[in-house]
């Protein structure tokens, strides 16, 4: 009388006890690529509020002249009461002042954190009734909509 | 008469019982198994732990941006001031602290309130106490709420004046690098705070990439000042 296993039960408990594995290492893998979103988009809403600071700071800054240095910004066409695309790039060394450019003058990206990212920011300024600003800050890290975020705020 | 079988080995009687191959075999198979199970349950562990740290990692960096810019808002460009390690004002360079003139509502008074890039040291009493450092010891962002000196002016050494004192990042998260600046868009009326803060675990942990073996975040941001 023949004993053991047959070929296909051999076959069947080493795939399973694989599959067991690969699941664990893939479940590894997965979780270390959610906890990495959170530090990456810390890290985009950390330069969202940069772009949202400075243009507040500019709007008081400018004042009643606000309206013209955004439309008169290099590399701009556009007019405010449609939306404009205004681009903010700020020198790595903290004492220089960040330069706004129009959309056709889109600056290189900021690469940031261990594994160097490609961070941009871009703003959109709308006006509304000529008494404010609605301006939407989005940074991407990618081309992908998770690889974003927005911040929204009124410029009175 | 016939002797009992089972007392009797005969050509007829078959083996019962495992062979060695059958047992070694089993035995591989099993402790294929327990190593799967202990990795998994090995595994599962060290990613909580793993959770835990990169959460407080984040944790952190919000922390010190919301201090940061709870300490701004409605604060005029006059009322803040950016020390250096030593104590002494930054003027137009890269800080490690912001220092900020506040008044407090449920005391009815102006307090001075320090943000900054600290060491940590356990008094006899063993207390935490925290003081400016702008070097590898810096290891923590910490605040420093006190009075007013004697002149009516917040003297950047906190220690007399004190009333409270804490960290606001984790001890499971280091820094490694704290600055700001002031950027002027208006002489002594507006201006931005640029600050950059750079934190990491303390506790490595096995990850397969760079960025899980010791992770890390960076935050590069900015505050209006001026705008009351």
């Amino acid at each position: 009388m023949k004993r053991g296993f047959s070929l296909i039960e051999v076959v069947i408990s080493v795939s399973l006890l694989i599959m067991v594995g690969m699941a664990m290492v893939i479940l590894n893998s997965t979780a270390l690529k959610l906890m990495t979103i959170n530090e990456t988009t810390a890290t985009a809403y950390g330069l969202n509020d940069r772009a949202t600071g400075f243009m507040t700071a500019k709007r008081h800054q400018l004042a009643a002249s606000f309206d013209s240095y955004i439309t008169g910004l290099p590399g701009q066409n556009c007019t405010t009461a449609v939306g404009c695309d205004i681009y903010i790039a700020c020198p790595t060394d903290l004492t220089q002042v960040c330069a706004l450019t129009g959309s056709s003058l889109k600056p290189a990206a900021d690469k940031m954190g261990r594994d160097k990212l490609a961070f941009a920011t871009v703003i959109h300024l709308v006006q509304v009734n000529g008494a404010g600003y609605n301006l939407t800050a989005t940074t991407s890290w990618g081309t992908a909509s998770n690889q974003q975020v927005k911040v929204i705020k009124f410029l009175n | 008469m016939r002797p009992n079988n089972s007392f009797v080995r005969g050509a007829d009687n078959k083996k019962s019982g495992f062979t060695l191959i059958e047992i070694l075999v089993a035995m591989a198979v099993f402790m294929l198994a327990i190593s799967i199970a202990l990795f998994a349950t090995i595994g599962s562990n060290s990613l909580i732990d793993k959770a835990n740290t990169r959460s407080a990692l984040v944790e952190s960096s919000r922390s010190v941006t919301d201090a940061l810019g709870r300490l701004t808002t409605d604060t005029p460009y006059t009322g803040v001031t950016l020390l250096k390690a030593d104590g002494t004002s930054a003027g137009s360079s890269a800080g490690v602290a912001l220092l900020v003139r506040v008044y407090n509502q449920a005391l009815g008074q102006n307090l001075c309130e320090l943000i900054g890039r600290a060491k940590q040291t356990t008094d006899a009493t063993g207390e935490n106490t925290y003081t400016l450092a702008n070097d590898s010891t810096g290891t923590f962002i910490a605040m420093w709420v006190y009075s007013l000196n004697n002149a009516g002016y917040c003297d950047s050494n906190p220690a007399p004046y004190l009333l409270f004192q804490n960290r606001l990042s984790d001890p499971v998260v280091e820094v490694t690098n704290f600055q700001l600046a002031m950027n002027t868009l208006l002489a002594n009326q507006v201006g931005m705070i640029r600050y950059d803060l750079n934190l990491q675990t303390v506790a490595s942990s096995t990850g397969t990439t760079a960025e899980g073996k010791n992770a890390s975040i960076e935050v590069a941001s900015g505050l209006p000042v001026g705008l009351n």
